[in-house]
């Protein structure tokens, strides 16, 4: 499979009043063409703001750099502003975790997917109301004719979500981000909008990218999983190679930390001492070091290298002997 | 083995008036809807259902942070849903909880010594007698005793939420109420905490009533499990029959759309689908409660309030076709 996406060396910066923080340290990362790519790591690991640097959707605060952001044999980061400004929404979608918030309160949700429709394809007002129509349809919103007329505080959770779903997908995206798409809904819910997402994936022949925390949501819907640790990500692999061979103590500690169903119930759950670091006091090597119970004193002083266990899995740890890149 | 009962609830209710624009009621929304179960001693009672299905309700019912329409709720043979005030005070410091975010629920101004002796102080301790239970308190929750004159900002989520349950066992309670004590942490963070509540359990023989988003974490952490759905209690049984083998249509359905973190077992697993979503508590439906959604509904269903029924030992539910 040929990538979609390829990033490399990405680095972004804040400048806070208390100084520089590096969100980013170096983030490789490859999107392939239909598949689901799961972005894990806790909050504050990387996994949004990554995403967000490649759709330019970060405040003026943040810097960022690339070695190149290669989209479809194309270089975005020697792309102007004015260029970027079209391929965002209509080649790359993004959808937000919480869907109170994500909606005009005061418009209809009509209103909502004209605007998107009007704005990158050139059609008038009749023909946008119909695709909208059609696309709610799509997403399993039913009679769509009459919650076009509706606004967002008539719509449950589940099917604002749905609405945000469909305005994505209103441009036919090759690309759609799903920044957290459920953490906001009831299981049940989760599972009807998780359920969506593969439907749309497989009828479009598009690629997602899956960010989240919950290791469960990212077992049962991705074909490769990267996971972030403190702006770094630790490592990279099928979902299997994930879940049954973990190689980074990271990843080998956080599934051991979560109930899986071979855990016999009641059992101690192998806690990770200690709290993820923040951005202000990252140490200068491994992110991992102060938590990892394997760390040395090369893990705190220099940041390591990728090492290689097949073709689709690694990870970075000084620990590890696999082959280096 | 006969255990030990440490609270009962006897058809608990709990009805929020709604009104409309001029302040006239209109009807009620039933939060609480006769809800009756036991809470054995030294056990970890877990409840779960959807957002809106009256958990925190009815744990907050059940502490006396809201008043019970009716119903009693039987605290070591005390009615103490209709005990008079002076009474009750006896006991509160008995009942305590842990809230869902370590952020909101500790006042940014106190101190980590001031926010954990307040319970103190209002049992009547003495400062001496505060100062050397805040110390060993810290001790408990693994947090050192420097970080007593600390501000709670200064700390993690999950020190933040360690602070939280230092002031919950501050006053000797006997049962805790832990309202999605986890959800607002860090995964890394989530079993820190859940260890905790299991060693503390095991040292001061405390009883929970724990809710919880992550379902796999209430599963795991309960020896029993109710489900609730728009203010009734549909299912009750020890957690590995819930889980296992459950009876009633919706458990069934929310079980099986519990994500698994285990690709292979996910792959196999058949969910059950589940059609549109929750009803609003307004208008409930008028018989069974689940019918609106419910696969195998008949017209008795939409009809008449299935009984909650013994179905197996120890295994409660409400629906009719069992």
């Amino acid at each position: 499979m040929s990538n979609l996406l390829e990033i490399k060396n990405l680095r972004t910066t804040f400048s806070t009043m208390q100084g520089k923080a590096d969100a980013i340290r170096g983030v490789d990362l490859q999107v392939k063409e239909n598949e689901i790519l799961g972005i894990v790591g806790e909050s504050g690991s990387g996994k949004s703001v990554t995403m967000k640097s490649v759709m330019g959707l970060l405040p003026r605060s943040a810097k960022v750099t690339a070695d190149a952001l290669i989209y479809k044999g194309e270089d975005l980061t020697k792309k102007k502003e004015k260029e970027l400004r079209s391929f965002r929404g209509r080649e790359m979608a993004m959808i937000f975790q919480d869907p109170m918030t994500a909606l005009n309160p005061l418009r209809t949700i009509g209103y909502h997917l004209t605007e998107v429709i009007c704005r990158y394809r050139k059609v008038s007002k009749k023909e946008a109301e119909a695709i909208a129509i059609e696309m709610l349809r799509q997403v399993g919103i039913p009679s769509p004719e009459e919650r076009m007329k509706q606004y967002p505080h008539e719509f449950s959770g589940g099917m604002r979500q749905r609405v945000i779903i469909s305005m994505a997908l209103c441009c036919e995206p090759s690309l759609l981000i799903a920044d957290e798409p459920t953490t906001a809904l009831d299981v049940t819910i989760q599972a009807q909008i998780l359920d969506l997402l593969k439907q749309l994936k497989q009828d479009r022949g598009m690629s997602v990218v899956l960010i989240s925390h919950d290791m469960g949501v990212m077992a049962n819907m991705c074909d490769r999983i990267a996971v972030m640790y403190g702006g770094v990500l630790v490592e990279e692999g099928k979902v299997d190679e994930i879940f049954y061979q973990p190689k980074h103590p990271y990843t080998k500690d956080l599934l051991r930390s979560i109930p899986r169903p071979e855990v016999t119930r009641g059992a101690r759950l192998q806690a990770i001492d200690g709290a993820p670091p923040t951005l202000h006091n990252m140490p200068k090597g491994c992110p991992f070091a102060t938590r990892c119970q394997y760390a040395t004193e090369k893990c705190f002083e220099i940041m390591p290298e990728t090492r290689v266990f097949s073709d689709t899995q690694n990870a970075k740890c000084h620990l590890l002997t696999g082959k280096e890149e | 083995m006969e255990q030990e009962v440490l609270l009962e609830v006897k058809n608990l209710k709990k009805y929020f008036p709604m009104k409309n624009f001029f302040g006239a009621k209109i009807g009620d929304l039933k939060a609480v809807d006769d809800v009756s179960f036991v809470i054995y001693k030294g056990e970890t009672f877990g409840l779960v259902g959807e957002s809106g299905c009256g958990k925190s309700t009815l744990g907050r019912t059940i502490l006396q942070m809201l008043e019970a329409d009716s119903g009693s709720v039987i605290f070591k043979d005390k009615d103490i849903a209709n005990l008079p005030k002076d009474k009750w005070k006896e006991l509160r410091s008995k009942l305590q909880i842990i809230f869902q975010d370590p952020y909101s629920a500790l006042n940014p101004n106190w101190t980590v010594k001031e926010l954990i002796q307040e319970p103190l102080k209002n049992a009547g301790m003495s400062r001496k007698q505060c100062d050397e239970r805040v110390r060993e308190l810290l001790k408990m929750v693994n947090m050192n005793e420097e970080d007593m004159h600390k501000f709670s900002y200064e700390f993690s989520g999950g020190q933040r939420q360690r602070i939280g349950i230092a002031r919950a066992v501050a006053s000797y309670p006997e049962f805790i109420f832990c309202d999605e004590p986890i959800s607002a942490l860090d995964v890394s963070v989530q079993a820190q905490v859940v260890n905790m509540l299991k060693d503390l359990q095991q040292e001061l023989g405390l009883t929970y009533l724990f809710t919880a988003h992550d379902l796999s974490m209430v599963h795991h952490i309960s020896d029993r499990i109710g489900v609730m759905y728009l203010g009734s209690m549909v299912e009750l049984g020890t957690s590995e029959e819930v889980f296992e083998n459950p009876l009633h249509p919706y458990t069934k359905a929310l079980i099986s759309a519990i994500p698994i973190a285990d690709p292979e077992l996910g792959r196999k697993s058949q969910r059950i689908p589940i059609q549109g979503e929750l009803p609003s508590p307004m208008n409930a439906p008028k018989g069974c409660r689940f019918c609106t959604r419910c696969p195998y509904a008949t017209d008795k269903c939409r009809e008449e309030r299935p009984e909650f029924r013994e179905i197996r030992p120890g295994h409660f539910a409400r629906c009719h076709m069992l």
